[in-house]
């Protein structure tokens, strides 16, 4: 039977199992990714670090770190210098910031070092050469033999990088990596001074002793760890990495649950309206002897097995787009991935998806257990009662929660994120779903009395019995907000350097510039003609105390909610006796002069960030550590600077006669009118001046740019599933209200209507729901984009008004032209339908 | 037929036939069909189920198009319009009253009501409607959706609709049909006092036949061809 009674619907019903396609392929591809993903990093977990522990410092290791490490048994030990600095290319004559690992030993024992011809190696030559990273050839169009300078050195190219193990190529994207001999390091004379080093030991365990040599580790790693090494062993780093790939995955797997949940929430609308039509069967079945639970029966499982249609689909096409993922997000991945098929991932997703839009699909399916057999002679009798006071309906709602919770653990595996999700997700749905009610409610009581006849129509539509109001404005809307959020998100990034490109504005900056290399670097500058502002010293200190309490004990202190980062970095600070015309001072007096000898807390100014993550005051006391000397210090003065100016900005700047005998360095910024002065002004600078890096701030921005990119792809096109399913679950609604709606255009007809009325109403009514869909969407993703930016980003939103108009009209647009072509026909309708008895 | 002057003549249908493509051969559901009917005139058409009766109703009221011959309606020639061009001319003089009510499930009765008259875009569509449903004996359920009425009173709004835009003439399709005798009595009642208040010219499709002989004249269709029946 209820096949039989399928037959005639198989449209409207293909449409439900579309709606759960999209939703459920988005799962399948992402889990079984995951599944991928976990399964070959423990399977090469080992390479995911190259060795069996790795100890890092920002100083060279001291004597005593020395002798700890060489404590724990190893059969050998590697090392490597990381460090940032300007490569030059002289057959370019050309220069950009790099990476660079100066390598010695046997390091990655595990995984293997990808390059380009295969099998080559740096660490123990004994000449000059270098493996760059693919990228960085490709801009410059370097070739094998070329030279690379690195400081003082010159080394020649003998291939390219394309893989280390334990990082992504993602993670060159902003300074391509640059490997050379470590036996050359010293020569590049970037050891001095101010050049930031990031020293790393590497040891590989005797493969019979990784157990005994592991518990030797353990015991070191407190008093390492208390020299400031830090220790990280396979396990982690598989942890670590695991943390990061799974807040990636979780985030893209919520994304496709939205897809789901969006088509859960079309299938009930669509099961709504199909079932409206199916009520005088119901009512016939009844009065022919049927029981309520045998008419519930037969729909029960229509809908269970058009759902697991739908489902099936769905895993097919999941599988397949799972073969893309591992390419999409190769940059971002340290390790290489075989596409393998996870049964039971597969498996899991169809389950969930095929329960959940089942549960989604009961729901309008309960009231017709309260049909009366009455329906089938009386056209006039009326269900009654609300879905709210049925059990039924609160069980499958229950169940639906408790799904979608259980779902959300698993998925972001913890609770707190789980319910910040949910949470946001319920919110945003309800949010939508409330702007959909108030407008059929505000429509309801608005007098149209003015407006020609096919607009009240039209807008009456939208509030009347059997609207799709309010689940249109949900669906279009929650695809609009997700995509919305993510591109100011990234807008507003990006605009954080955008003024660097602005006419006047620094276009490079120069750092790293010792004292006595100043005057040198002033002439480069001068003779090119080049709008430079005045260098700026810079002394690097850390926070020792504040009023009294240590780093540490601000930072475990529950009573006062301060910013981490604040009390532990190392603060490059500056000092003057003037401000600067674009700093603005919005508290205390600006100290120029002080001195060290008066006996009384030098006085600083103290940027507004600084002041909001320490949760500062006029007054308060502050030790610095600068250098192994403390400067006690008294915040006189606060200051707000635009960041997004490329200029050298300081969260904390000293007067004048304090900080002069401290070993400090330069850093200037200067605007080149046009590309060669440019390239002229870092390649002349680096040439004399190795050491002093010339950031090039328009490719800064170009690096910043592309790694959105790549990121915004992989979610762009996690993001389009919901926007078809949205699409999909506008079709199904409009499709599925072809019936009534042929019926009602067909007595319009009839009474003398024209075609172009008929559209003209339905025109109207797409376009309204597309609009305030649009603009709510549209409107929550700028709540939540402030919400990104402030918290997450920690940059100022940038809302670009004309791009966010023509995303609520392209909405408009979407939702009129899908509601349009579908109803394509519904106008022509014979008005003789009308008078054919079946009514 | 008969010989009358234009003016008095609403409806003239002129050898009419329909035909419709079944399998391989042409079904020939209207034979030949000519007859006139004059302003002001109450005319039953009866004919068993099958007969072609809804078929020809529809082609008098400009619902559908014959495969030859010619209807004119109000004076105008409709079997050569387009479709929005037969709507207008329905929408100015037609009346519909349906088996089945058909009224707009999503409107309410006073909007029901209203619709032929704001499909003109006429002012004052609302008094005029409520006026009607006044005189129909609704005047308490304006507000409420046809779901919320019984058949009778469905019917009731649906007369009123047929009236409210003052049409010349009134096709009324089995208008009993679903109802029970005690509904139908009174609503039978009241299309024909409406009819005759508005000197409306009345075309009534029916298969009972003791509410055709309350006509002024009864065709009988059988098999695709009308014959007049003397009453």
């Amino acid at each position: 039977m209820a096949w039989r009674d399928m037959r005639r619907a198989k449209r409207q019903l293909a449409l439900f199992a579309l709606a759960v396609v999209a939703g459920v392929a988005a799962l399948v591809a992402i889990n079984s990714f995951r599944a991928n993903l976990e399964s070959e990093m423990d399977r090469q977990s080992r390479s995911l670090l190259g060795a069996d522990v790795e100890y890092d410092a920002n100083v060279p290791f001291s004597d005593k770190a020395e002798a700890l490490i060489s404590m724990v048994p190893a059969e050998s030990i590697a090392r490597e210098i990381k460090f940032a600095t300007m490569a030059y290319f002289p057959t370019k004559d050309d220069t950009r910031i790099v990476r660079t690992h100066a390598m010695e030993g046997g390091f990655p024992w595990y995984g293997k070092l990808d390059t380009r011809p295969a099998g080559l190696r740096v660490a123990d030559s004994d000449r000059a050469v270098a493996l760059l990273e693919d990228s960085l050839l490709l801009q410059f169009d370097l070739e094998v033999g070329d030279p690379i300078k690195i400081g003082d050195q010159e080394f020649e190219i003998i291939g390219e990088v394309l893989r280390v193990p334990g990082e992504g190529s993602f993670t060159g994207s902003f300074a391509p990596r640059v490997l050379i001999p470590m036996a050359f390091f010293e020569a590049t004379g970037l050891s001095q001074y101010g050049s930031r080093l990031q020293y790393y030991a590497y040891q590989k365990f005797d493969d019979l002793m990784v157990e005994p040599s592991l518990e030797v580790l353990e015991g070191l790693k407190d008093e390492l760890e208390g020299m400031d090494v830090d220790v990280d062993t396979v396990a982690d780093q598989r942890r670590r990495i695991g943390r990061t790939l799974d807040g990636m995955n979780s985030f893209l797997s919520m994304v496709g649950f939205v897809a789901l949940l969006l088509g859960g929430v079309a299938i009930a609308g669509a099961v709504q309206v199909y079932l409206k039509a199916k009520t005088d069967a119901v009512a016939i079945l009844r009065c022919l002897g049927a029981s309520t639970s045998q008419a519930m029966l037969i729909y029960c499982i229509q809908i269970s097995i058009v759902g697991l249609l739908g489902c099936l689909s769905g895993a097919i096409l999941g599988v397949s787009i799972q073969s893309f993922l591992p390419e999409l997000m190769k940059s971002f991945l340290p390790l290489e991935l075989q596409v393998e098929i996870s049964w039971s991932s597969i498996f899991s997703s169809l389950l969930f998806g095929w329960l959940f839009t089942s549960l989604f699909a009961f729901l309008p399916l309960l009231p017709l257990r309260r049909i009366s057999p009455l329906r089938a002679i009386r056209a006039s009798v009326e269900e009654g009662g609300k879905a709210w006071k049925d059990l039924g309906f609160l069980a499958v709602m229950a169940a639906l929660l408790v799904l979608t919770g259980v779902f959300t653990v698993t998925q972001t595996q913890t609770l707190g994120q789980a319910l910040g999700f949910f949470g946001g997700i319920l919110a945003a749905m309800l949010l939508l779903a409330s702007i959909g009610w108030l407008l059929r409610f505000a429509l309801r009581r608005m007098n149209f009395a003015g407006l020609p006849y096919v607009w009240r129509q039209g807008l009456s539509n939208l509030h009347r019995p059997n609207n799709r109001t309010t689940m249109l404005v949900v669906t279009l809307g929650m695809g609009a907000f997700l995509i919305y959020t993510i591109y100011i998100s990234e807008q507003s990034m990006l605009r954080q350097g955008e003024l660097a490109d602005n006419e006047g504005q620094p276009n490079v900056i120069l750092f790293d510039i010792q004292p006595d290399q100043l005057p040198g670097v002033e002439k480069v500058i001068d003779e090119l003609g080049v709008d430079a502002i005045r260098p700026a010293p810079i002394v690097t200190m850390r926070l020792q105390s504040l009023n009294g309490e240590t780093a540490q004990e601000l930072i475990d202190d529950p009573e006062r909610k301060i910013e981490r980062w604040a009390a532990h970095r190392e603060y490059r600070s500056t000092y003057r006796d003037f401000i600067r015309d674009d700093e603005e001072l919005t508290s205390g007096v600006f100290t120029a002069n002080a001195s060290l000898d008066s006996g009384k807390p030098v006085p600083v100014s103290v940027e507004q960030r600084v002041v909001d993550a320490l949760q500062l005051k006029l007054g308060d006391r502050i030790v610095w550590d600068v250098q192994g000397l403390p400067i006690d210090s008294e915040v006189t003065s606060i200051r707000r600077v635009d960041w997004r100016e490329m200029k050298p900005n300081f969260f904390v700047v000293f007067p004048a006669g304090v900080l002069e005998a401290a070993p400090a360095f330069y850093v200037t910024a200067a605007h080149a009118n046009d590309k060669e002065t440019l390239v002229a002004l870092q390649s002349s600078v680096v040439k004399q001046y190795p050491n002093v890096s010339a950031v090039n701030l328009t490719m800064v921005l170009e690096s910043l740019q592309e790694i959105f990119d790549k990121i915004s792809f992989v979610i762009r096109f996690m993001a389009s599933f919901t926007i078809v399913t949205g699409l999909i679950a506008l079709m199904a609604s409009v499709i599925t209200s072809r019936y009534q709606r042929s019926r009602e255009s067909a007595l319009l007809r009839t009474i003398g209507a024209s075609a172009k009325q008929i559209r003209g109403i339905m025109g109207v009514e797409y376009a309204l729901v597309g609009i305030i869909a649009g603009i709510a969407g549209v409107g929550l993703s700028l709540l939540s984009g402030w919400a990104v930016t402030k918290y997450a980003l920690k940059v100022e939103l940038f809302i670009p008004w004309g791009v966010t108009f023509a995303t609520v009209a392209i909405v408009a647009a979407m939702t009129l032209i899908t509601g349009m072509l579908n109803s394509l026909g519904i106008a022509k309708q014979s008005p003789m339908e009308s008078i054919r008895s079946d009514g | 037929m008969m010989e009358s002057s234009e003016s008095l003549s609403v409806l003239r249908l002129n050898e009419v036939k329909k035909a419709y493509h079944s399998g391989h051969e042409d079904l020939e559901v209207l034979k030949d069909i000519s007859f006139e009917v004059k302003s002001g005139e109450t005319v039953s058409i009866i004919g068993p189920s099958g007969s072609g009766k809804t078929t020809l109703l529809g082609i008098c009221a400009g619902l559908d198009q014959p495969t030859s011959g010619s209807v004119s309606l109000c004076g105008q020639d409709i079997s050569k319009m387009g479709e929005d061009e037969r709507a207008e001319v329905r929408n100015a003089s037609v009346g519909f009253v349906f088996q089945n009510f058909q009224l707009m499930p999503t409107l309410t009765a006073l909007e029901n009501v209203m619709v032929p008259l704001e499909l003109r875009g006429e002012k004052g569509a609302r008094k005029h409607a409520e006026e009607l449903l006044a005189k129909v004996g609704l005047k308490d359920r304006v507000s409420h959706y046809p779901i919320q009425l019984s058949g009778g009173e469905q019917q009731r709004v649906a007369l009123a609709r047929a009236f409210v835009n003052r049409p010349s003439i009134l096709f009324a399709d089995e208008p009993t049909g679903n109802l029970d005798s005690e509904t139908s009595v009174p609503i039978v009642d009241l299309l024909f006092d409406l009819n005759k208040n508005s000197g409306t010219t009345l075309v009534l499709v029916t298969h009972d036949l003791e509410l055709a002989k309350t006509t002024d004249r009864l065709l009988r269709i059988d098999r695709g061809r009308l014959t007049e029946v003397e009453t």
